[in-house]
């Protein structure tokens, strides 16, 4: 009897007797895109329906392979794609509960950050109560300025920023600067009287660059244990 | 001549700051520089780039530009205030802040009465410059991007203003932008970096000559707008321009330390059309140059490797003398290294602080002494506020100290120092009278303190276990109101002499406080002067190399200053290119006069004859070579050392050693910024 699908049959592809060896089946299936699942099919191990077929198989070796009832292959396949929705449904509950865990985790962390909620209330009301009344015994000592903090900071900062600009436009990235001391040896290499680099010749330059060397230079020997104790 | 025990001092750890902007002024010919820590100096172009006038900067300031009105001098900076400068008494007159964030450029119009200031918000601010303060007038329409550079047109009715990426042209009157060109961003990675013109020069036939960083210059046409011609002239970015008064020379300033100039002149001979054509290259610069300046007959050029380098054009130059040659100015044409003779210490002035050193002794003979214990740091006294100091010095004796910063003075007392094991430390409340000091000096038994004030006048303070006392002013009978900035005492405790600005060398009586006489006005200024401890004889030093001594007591010129007049000085003498800062006698030979300069010092014996043309002027090496019989009949006044070079300050102590400070320039160049990479032959 016509059975109406769906979708198109899932194909069995049953091997000869020649390669009865090496059980090499698959099932080719169609599923819907929306299940996003990962079908894993053991060939090697014995599930319930490989062993169903190979044993049919091993009943008989010269007779024609047995039919497989529609229906039984039929049921199998939806079983295996309600199992696969089902898996894929409950990696996504999953998921969900480990993402619902750490949100709740950091809003505790968040409440522990903040003050507890009365001290804020109280600061919240406690500048209403403070009154200028006490203005006129305030006085400055004779060297000191009122300024607001806003208007130093934006100030300094535009300047700031214009010698910022300068500098990156000079020194930044994209410039190719040199350093003095290497300058300095040029100068020497081509000069009338030629002698060693300045690194070298003047100990002052660049000390603090041959002392990290030479530090880094022990750590290594005693790292690699090239002298012995 | 004698032997001196050296004490040479290599500690001093000066550092010149580097030269962000010059100004010329061609009627008084004056030179202004303004430095990167906010200083502004003045030198005189004509009397041998004489450094006239100082003033000192302060933290902070990030000073822009610089530009003359008349006579009198403003600058603008990243603090957005413009200043306006007292050249009379050497300080700040105010400030006023152009409400437009910071300032990049400030530019005057030929006219003299207007100032045009370009700032980060994208406005031209125009100012009106009154009798006694400048106005702001309006604003110009405002742009999108930062006004980096200005130039006015000749006429007064234009301006055109480098921007990022472009220059736009404006109409003064309408002050709407009539044109905008646009210059491109270079190839490769620099694509995606926008263009700066650093700067741009308006010239009175409509051409406007723009450098970028890009390494360009750029001449484009006013009328139509568009790019006439474009010269690569360097891979890095060009950062100053000048141009001649008569429009017919053009300097160009680069990152690599090059000034290339191009001249308007016809490419075949004879014929009549003219263009701008590159001829000469200097090289002069280790490091970018920030400013450049045309003055006709030299080039004047200043950057970040702190010397002002002043190139004579030889083609305009009529005689070839001393002043028509390559001058470097390194160090400062003032003292820094003020010392206590007769306790061996030695106070350095840097801009923020003061030290005081005690120097190391030695033992041993021969050429090269060992040494038993070396120099100490004794004092490091941070200045408070932000101003530079000024001037500063230490008494005789050791035990005062004075400064002064352009709002005040300050002075301190170091009790226990000969034991220097603690310093107690008492700062002395000065009277209000004395507020700021262009000059200071100590007498020589320490109980009187000279202060060079406004006016050209000297305040007198007495120093005593209590503390200090004003006791009296010195005015001079006529003559001129400018700074003073030499001051010598006598030994005697009798005579004050002050030289100032003008060329006026007045002499006080320092026991009736009233004015002895005046020395006739060189046309030179004065670089150094004493007073002789034993005949009272004043002895100056000039700009132009040029000496004379002046007797006190008898208030004329003395015979020896007479027969040098007369018979002139040596040509080697005269071919110096730095002045000489120090003047000082020995007690122990009373006919000795040690002057140094930045690579030499001398002896002047006073006893021996002066050399001619034709004698050999260096010949110490010569005379040590004969013996002893022939020497005296070959040797001659002037007897030169040059095995110090690079001379900040030499002194003589009392203990007769002579203590050699010197700051060899290669320790100031490895301290600079980084300097463009550039690729040499055969490296």
């Amino acid at each position: 009897d016509s059975v109406h699908h769906r979708r198109p049959p899932p194909v069995c592809f049953v091997p000869s007797r020649d390669h009865i060896q090496r059980v090499v089946g698959f099932l080719i299936w169609r599923v819907p895109s929306s299940v996003c699942t990962k079908i894993r099919l053991n060939t090697f191990k014995e599930t319930d329906k490989m062993s169903e077929l190979t044993l049919q198989f091993e009943s008989s070796d010269d007779e024609l392979p047995e039919e497989v009832a529609f229906d039984a292959s039929k049921s199998v396949a939806l079983k295996s794609v309600k199992d696969a929705l089902d898996a894929a449904k409950r990696e996504k509950n999953l998921l969900k509960e480990k993402r619902r865990k750490k949100q709740q985790l950091f809003q505790e962390q968040k409440k522990r950050k903040l003050l507890p909620q009365e001290l804020l209330e109280e600061f919240d009301t406690k500048p209403q109560n403070v009154h200028m009344e006490n203005m006129s015994d305030f006085s400055l000592p004779v060297s000191y300025r009122v300024m607001r903090i806003k208007d130093e900071s934006a100030a300094k900062t535009l300047q700031q920023r214009a010698t910022d600009f300068v500098q990156s436009r000079l020194y930044g990235p994209g410039t190719k600067r040199t350093t003095n001391a290497e300058l300095l040896s040029l100068k020497k290499k081509r000069g009338a009287s030629q002698g060693a680099a300045v690194e070298f010749a003047n100990k002052k330059l660049g000390a603090c660059k041959k002392a990290r060397i030479k530090r880094s230079n022990k750590r290594f020997i005693r790292q690699q244990k090239l002298i012995p104790f | 001549m004698g032997e001196f025990k050296v004490h040479r001092v290599r500690f001093f750890d000066y550092m010149p700051s580097g030269i962000r902007a010059l100004a010329f002024n061609r009627d008084i010919e004056r030179i202004a520089v303004a430095r990167m820590d906010g200083s502004v100096e003045v030198f005189h172009c004509s009397d041998r780039f004489f450094q006239e006038k100082i003033i000192p900067g302060r933290e902070q300031c990030g000073i822009e530009g610089l530009s003359w009105v008349g006579e009198r001098l403003f600058s603008a900076g990243l603090n957005g205030g413009i200043t306006e400068y007292d050249l009379t008494n050497q300080k700040v007159k105010y400030t006023i802040d152009a409400y437009g964030g910071p300032i990049w450029t400030i530019a005057g119009n030929q006219q003299g009465t207007h100032l045009a200031v370009g700032c980060e918000d994208g406005t031209v601010k125009l100012f009106e410059v009154n009798e006694d303060k400048i106005q702001f007038e309006r604003n110009l329409d405002r742009q999108k991007s930062r006004i980096i550079s200005l130039s006015w047109h000749p006429s007064g009715s234009k301006i055109a203003a480098g921007m990022m990426d472009m220059i736009q042209i404006f109409n003064v009157e309408t002050g709407h932008s009539v044109h905008r060109l646009l210059a491109d961003r270079g190839v490769g990675t620099s694509r995606s970096k926008e263009c700066v013109v650093w700067s741009v020069v308006y010239l009175s036939d409509g051409t406007i000559i723009s450098g970028d960083s890009v390494g360009m210059v750029k001449l484009w046409d006013d009328q139509t707008g568009t790019l006439i011609k474009s010269h690569n002239v360097t891979k890095c970015d060009v950062l100053a321009l000048s141009v001649s008064q008569n429009e017919d020379s053009l300097v160009a300033g680069t990152s690599e330390g090059t000034v290339v100039q191009f001249q308007f002149i016809s490419m075949v001979l004879g014929k009549d059309d003219k263009e701008w054509v590159r001829t000469r290259t200097f090289k002069n610069h280790t490091h970018d140059i920030r400013a450049v300046a045309e003055i006709t007959t030299a080039v004047v050029s200043g950057g970040m490797d702190a010397q002002l380098v002043v190139r004579p054009l030889l083609d305009k130059v009529e005689v070839r003398s001393a002043a028509s040659a390559l001058r470097k100015i390194h160090f400062p044409h003032r003292r820094l290294v003020s010392c206590a003779r007769k306790s061996g210490l030695m106070l350095f002035q840097y801009p923020g602080h003061l030290e005081l050193w005690r120097l190391g002794e030695s033992e041993g003979k021969g050429s090269s002494l060992f040494v038993k214990r070396n120099p100490e740091k004794l004092l490091h006294l941070k200045v408070k506020g932000e101003d530079h100091i000024r001037c500063s010095a230490v008494s005789p004796c050791g035990e005062w100290i004075v400064y002064s910063t352009a709002s005040k003075l300050r002075e301190n007392t170091l009790h226990g120092l000969k034991h220097f094991l603690f310093l107690f430390f008492q700062i002395s409340k000065l009277p209000m009278v004395l507020s700021s000091a262009n000059q200071l000096c100590f007498s020589s038994d320490s109980s009187h303190l000279f202060s060079a004030s406004a006016q050209s006048s000297v305040h007198i303070a007495s120093l005593s276990q209590s503390g200090c006392k004003f006791v009296g002013t010195l005015k001079p009978k006529s003559g001129s109101h400018q700074a003073i900035h030499l001051l010598a005492a006598s030994e005697d405790g009798k005579w004050l002499a002050s030289a100032n600005s003008d060329h006026e060398v007045h002499i006080y009586n320092l026991q009736t406080r009233k004015a002895h006489c005046t020395v006739p006005v060189y046309s030179s200024a004065v670089t150094a002067m004493g007073i002789h401890p034993t005949t009272n004889c004043l002895f100056m030093m000039y700009a132009d190399q040029q000496m004379c001594e002046y007797s006190i007591e008898q208030k004329q010129y003395t015979d020896w200053s007479r027969t040098v007049q007369r018979k002139g000085l040596h040509r080697f003498w005269m071919e110096r290119d730095t002045p000489c800062l120090n003047v000082m006698f020995n007690p122990q030979n009373p006919s000795h006069v040690i002057l140094h300069d930045t690579y030499m010092l001398c002896i002047i014996d006073q006893s021996l004859p002066l050399p001619d043309d034709k004698t050999q002027f260096y010949n110490q090496l010569t005379l040590k070579s004969l013996p002893e019989e022939q020497r005296k009949s070959h040797s001659h006044a002037f007897k030169v050392c040059k095995t110090f070079k690079d001379i900040l300050c030499v002194e003589l102590m009392s203990d007769q050693s002579l203590v050699v400070v010197e700051r060899p320039l290669e320790d100031v160049a490895s301290q600079l910024p980084a300097p463009i990479k550039q690729k040499k032959f055969a490296t």
